[in-house]
C-alpha cells in the first residue's frame, strides 16, 4: 500500500514539525488512559486484598450474630457444631475498647483460632491458654503506643470504669479487618475467656463463624440456622464480601467520574489538534486532491495522525497507569488496613490501550470530515 | 498524429452568490491538440482560472462539455474526477504548489501513488528521473522550504508531468517568481513541450508568455478568441534547456516509460483499473516508446 506509506510520511513530518503540540496531545490521551488504568488496577488489587482478608479471617462460610453486640451464647456454638453439615465453629468477640485514651479493637479468640487472624508474628510468641492475662498487640497499635513484648497494658471495655491488665506476649500483624475496614485504631487480641470477663459476659461471644462440611451448600446452612435460631442474624461470607465491595464500588465510581473527565480532556485535545492540523494544511489538501488524491486518501492521512496519537498516548498511558497504580497502592497501604497487590490485569491494560486508539480515531472523525470536504478547486483561491 | 488532448464545447459558467449571478464564461469553444503549447491571456477577473479549473476537472461547467484525452469528464462523479486528474491531468499553480510535509521526490511521487498503479519503488524511480529532467538532480530529498521559488516551480512541473498526463494546465506559473527564475522556468516549459511533446496550456495575464506559445488565445467578456499566428517564437528565451541533453533526455524518458508500461501491464492483468482505460493508455505508451526507440537508434 504505497498510499499508506505516503500518508505515514506526511504524518511523521507533521508530528516532527510541531513537536510540542504533538507531545501535549499524546500526554492528554496518556493521562486519561493512565487514570483509567491505575484506578482499575488499584480497584482490582483492593478487592483482591479485601477478599483475601475476609476469606482468611473468616474460618467459615456462615456467620452467626446475636441481636446485641455480644450475645451469642457459647452453648449455641456447641449446638451449632452438632448440626449436620457443620465442620467447625469458631467463636469470637470483636468490640471496641480503650487503652488509655486510645480506642482499640478488642478481639477475643481461642488460642487454636489465632492462626486465622494473625498473619505474622513480629516479636514474641502467642498465648496458648483459653484464659490468662496475656495479650497480642497489633503491629500498628504497638507502634502507636510504643509497646514492646513484656509491657503491661490496661484495657478498658467500651463502657464502665473497670479495666484489666495484660502482659504483651507478642507483636503481630493482625488481619481481622472485616466490618471495620474503614475504622482507625489497632487490635489487641486477648484469650477468649479474658475478653468475656473484661466485658462481664462470661459464656457469650459476638459471633460464631461456621465452616460447613465439604459438599454442603452454605445457603442451605444459613437457612437452617435462621430456622433454629430465629432471633439471630446470619450472614454468608459472600455477603460480608459483598458489603465490602459495595463500599469499594462507591469509591470506584466516584474515581471513574474523574477518569471520564480525563478522557474528555483527551478527546477534546485530540479533536482540536487534528482540527488545527487540517486547517494548517487546507491548501495542501486541495493540492493533493487536484493531483488525484481521493477523499479516502485524505481521510487516511488525518486518521493515521490521530491513530498515532492514540497509540502513543495509549502505550504511554499504560506505563503511567501502572506507575500510578503503584503510587495508589502505596497510599492505600499506608492507611494500614489493606495491602493491595499490584495485579497487572491484562484486560484492563488492553481496554485502556484500545480506548486510547479508539478515542483517537473517533476524535478525528469530525476534522477528517472537514478535511475531505475541502474541494480541490480551492487551490485556485487564496493565492 | 494530431489527437485532441483537450476539448471544451460551448462551456458556460455562472457563479451564484446570495446577491447576484455572475456569468463568467459565456460559451467557450476550445480544442487543444496533442503537442501544442497554448497560452490563454486575459485581464484579471476575466475567468482564466475558472476556465482552467473546468478544463482540469476541478470544477463543473454550468453548461457545455469537457473532453480530456478523448474521455468526456463532464458528468463524472467527484471520485471519478480525482482518478482522472491523477492520470490524465497535471497542474501547476502560481505559488505554494507543493506539500510542505513531502520532500521534492515525494511531491513528484504523490500523483503517481494516487493512481494506485505504481509500487513505491516504481513511483520513486519515475519521480527521480523526472526531477533529473527538470534539472533538480541532487535536490530529491529537500523539503519545499529548502528550495528557491524557481526550484519549487520546477518540482511542481516535474510533478505535473510525472504521470504522463494528456495535458498539463498552468495558472500563472511564473506569477510569483523574479524575472531570472521566471525566464528559466519558462525555458524549461518550452523545452519540455518541444522535447517531450507534452501538451501544455498556460493561462496568464502576462502577454510576454505568448512568445512561447504554439497557439495564443484571448479571453474577454466570457468568450475566447484565438490570435492569428505569425509571431516570432521563443527568440527571447535565453536558456532553452532543462537539466539534461536532448539525447540523454530521450533515454531518460524511455526508461521512465518502460517502468510505466510494466506497472500498467501489471494493473491490467490484476484488473485494478478499468480495462478500457488501461488498454488505451497501454497503446499510447507503446506508441511513444517505439517512437523514442527509433529516435535513439
Ligand atoms: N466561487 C466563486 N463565486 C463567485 N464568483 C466567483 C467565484 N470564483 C470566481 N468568481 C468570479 O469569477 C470571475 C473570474 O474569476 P477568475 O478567478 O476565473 O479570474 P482570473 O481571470 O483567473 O483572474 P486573475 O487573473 O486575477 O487570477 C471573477 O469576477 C471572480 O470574482
Ligand atoms: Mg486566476
Amino acid at each position: 500500500m504505497s498510499v499508506l506509506k505516503l500518508a505515514l510520511k506526511f504524518v511523521e513530518r507533521d508530528i516532527l514539525f510541531k513537536k510540542l503540540v504533538a507531545a501535549l496531545t499524546i500526554l492528554a490521551i496518556a493521562s486519561g488512559v493512565a487514570a483509567f488504568i491505575s484506578l482499575r488496577i488499584l480497584g482490582i488489587g483492593s478487592r483482591t486484598a479485601a477478599m483475601q482478608i475476609v476469606e482468611q479471617v473468616l474460618p467459615g462460610e456462615v456467620l452467626v450474630y446475636g441481636q446485641g453486640i455480644y450475645d451469642v451464647s457459647e452453648d449455641v456454638v456447641r449446638d451449632l457444631e452438632k448440626l449436620p453439615g457443620v465442620e467447625k465453629v469458631t467463636p469470637a468477640i470483636l468490640v471496641t475498647g480503650y487503652i488509655g485514651r486510645n480506642s482499640v479493637f478488642v478481639l477475643g479468640v481461642r488460642p487454636e483460632d489465632l492462626k486465622n487472624i494473625v498473619s505474622r508474628y513480629v516479636a514474641g510468641s502467642p498465648f496458648t491458654g483459653l484464659s490468662g492475662p496475656y495479650a497480642i498487640a497489633d503491629l500498628g497499635l504497638a507502634e502507636k503506643l510504643s509497646l514492646k513484648v513484656g509491657d503491661k497494658v490496661a484495657v478498658k471495655p467500651p463502657f464502665g470504669g473497670s479495666f484489666r491488665q495484660y502482659e504483651v506476649v507478642a507483636i503481630a500483624e493482625v488481619t481481622m479487618k472485616i466490618e471495620e475496614i474503614a475504622a482507625a485504631g489497632g487490635y489487641i487480641v486477648l484469650p477468649l475467656r479474658e475478653a468475656q470477663n473484661l466485658l462481664g459476659r462470661p459464656g457469650y461471644v459476638s459471633m460464631a463463624v461456621v465452616k460447613v462440611a465439604e459438599g454442603v451448600d452454605p445457603v442451605a446452612m444459613k437457612n437452617l440456622i435462621s430456622l433454629i435460631y430465629p432471633g439471630s442474624r446470619v450472614m454468608l461470607r459472600e455477603e460480608v464480601i459483598g458489603v465490602v465491595f459495595k463500599v469499594m464500588s462507591l469509591i470506584e465510581s466516584l474515581l471513574l467520574t474523574t477518569t471520564m473527565i480525563g478522557i474528555m480532556v483527551a478527546v477534546f485535545g485530540t479533536v482540536s489538534t487534528i482540527t488545527s492540523t487540517v486547517r494548517e494544511h487546507q491548501r495542501e489538501i486541495a493540492i493533493m486532491r487536484a493531483n488525484g488524491a481521493l477523499r479516502r486518501d485524505v481521510a487516511l492521512i488525518f486518521m493515521l495522525e490521530a491513530l498515532v496519537y492514540g497509540v502513543a498516548g495509549g502505550l504511554l498511558g499504560v506505563v503511567f497507569g501502572i506507575l500510578g497504580a503503584q503510587v495508589g497502592i502505596n497510599i492505600v497501604a499506608s492507611f494500614g488496613f489493606l495491602n493491595p497487590p499490584l495485579i497487572l490485569d491484562v484486560p484492563s491494560l488492553v481496554l485502556g490501550f484500545l480506548m486510547a486508539t479508539g478515542l483517537g480515531v473517533l476524535s478525528s472523525v469530525y476534522p477528517v470530515w472537514r478535511a475531505t470536504s475541502i474541494r480541490p478547486v480551492e487551490v485556485l483561491k487564496s493565492e | 498524429m494530431s489527437e485532441e488532448a483537450l476539448v471544451l464545447k460551448d462551456v458556460k459558467k455562472v457563479y451564484r452568490t446570495q446577491t447576484e449571478e455572475v456569468q463568467v464564461l459565456k460559451g467557450i469553444n476550445l480544442t487543444i491538440r496533442e503537442g501544442e503549447l497554448a497560452v490563454i491571456m486575459g485581464p484579471s477577473g476575466s475567468g482564466k482560472s475558472t476556465l482552467l479549473s473546468i478544463a482540469g476537472g476541478l470544477d463543473k461547467p454550468t453548461e457545455g462539455r469537457v473532453v480530456v484525452g478523448g474521455v468526456d469528464i463532464t458528468d463524472m462523479s467527484e471520485e471519478e474526477l480525482a482518478k482522472i486528474r491523477a492520470r490524465k491531468i497535471g497542474f501547476v499553480f502560481q505559488s505554494f504548489n507543493l506539500v510542505r510535509n513531502f520532500t521534492a521526490l515525494e511531491n513528484v511521487m504523490a500523483p503517481l501513488i494516487f493512481t494506485g498503479l505504481y509500487t513505491w519503488k516504481e513511483a520513486a524511480e519515475i519521480a527521480s528521473k523526472m526531477l533529473e529532467v527538470v534539472g533538480l538532480k541532487g535536490h530529491e530529498h529537500k523539503f519545499p522550504g529548502q528550495l528557491s521559488g524557481g526550484q519549487q516551480q520546477r518540482v511542481a512541473i516535474a510533478r505535473a508531468l510525472a504521470p504522463g498526463p494528456d495535458v498539463v494546465l498552468m495558472d500563472e506559473p511564473t506569477g510569483s517568481l523574479d524575472v531570472d527564475s521566471a525566464v528559466r522556468v519558462l525555458g524549461l516549459v518550452k523545452w519540455l513541450n518541444e522535447a517531450l511533446g507534452q501538451t501544455i496550456v498556460i493561462v496568464t495575464h502576462n502577454p510576454e508568455l505568448s512568445e512561447l506559445a504554439t497557439r495564443t488565445f484571448y479571453i474577454r467578456g466570457g468568450l475566447i478568441y484565438e490570435q492569428p499566428p505569425g509571431q516570432i517564437l521563443a527568440e527571447r528565451i535565453k536558456e532553452l534547456k532543462g537539466g539534461a541533453g536532448s539525447r540523454e533526455l530521450k533515454s531518460l524518458q524511455l526508461s521512465m516509460l518502460k517502468v510505466k508500461l510494466e506497472a500498467l501491464e501489471r494493473a491490467a492483468s490484476r484488473g485494478v483499473a478499468d480495462p478500457g482505460v488501461i488498454e488505451a493508455e497501454l497503446k499510447a505508451l507503446e506508441r511513444r516508446i517505439s517512437r523514442l526507440e527509433k529516435l535513439l537508434a
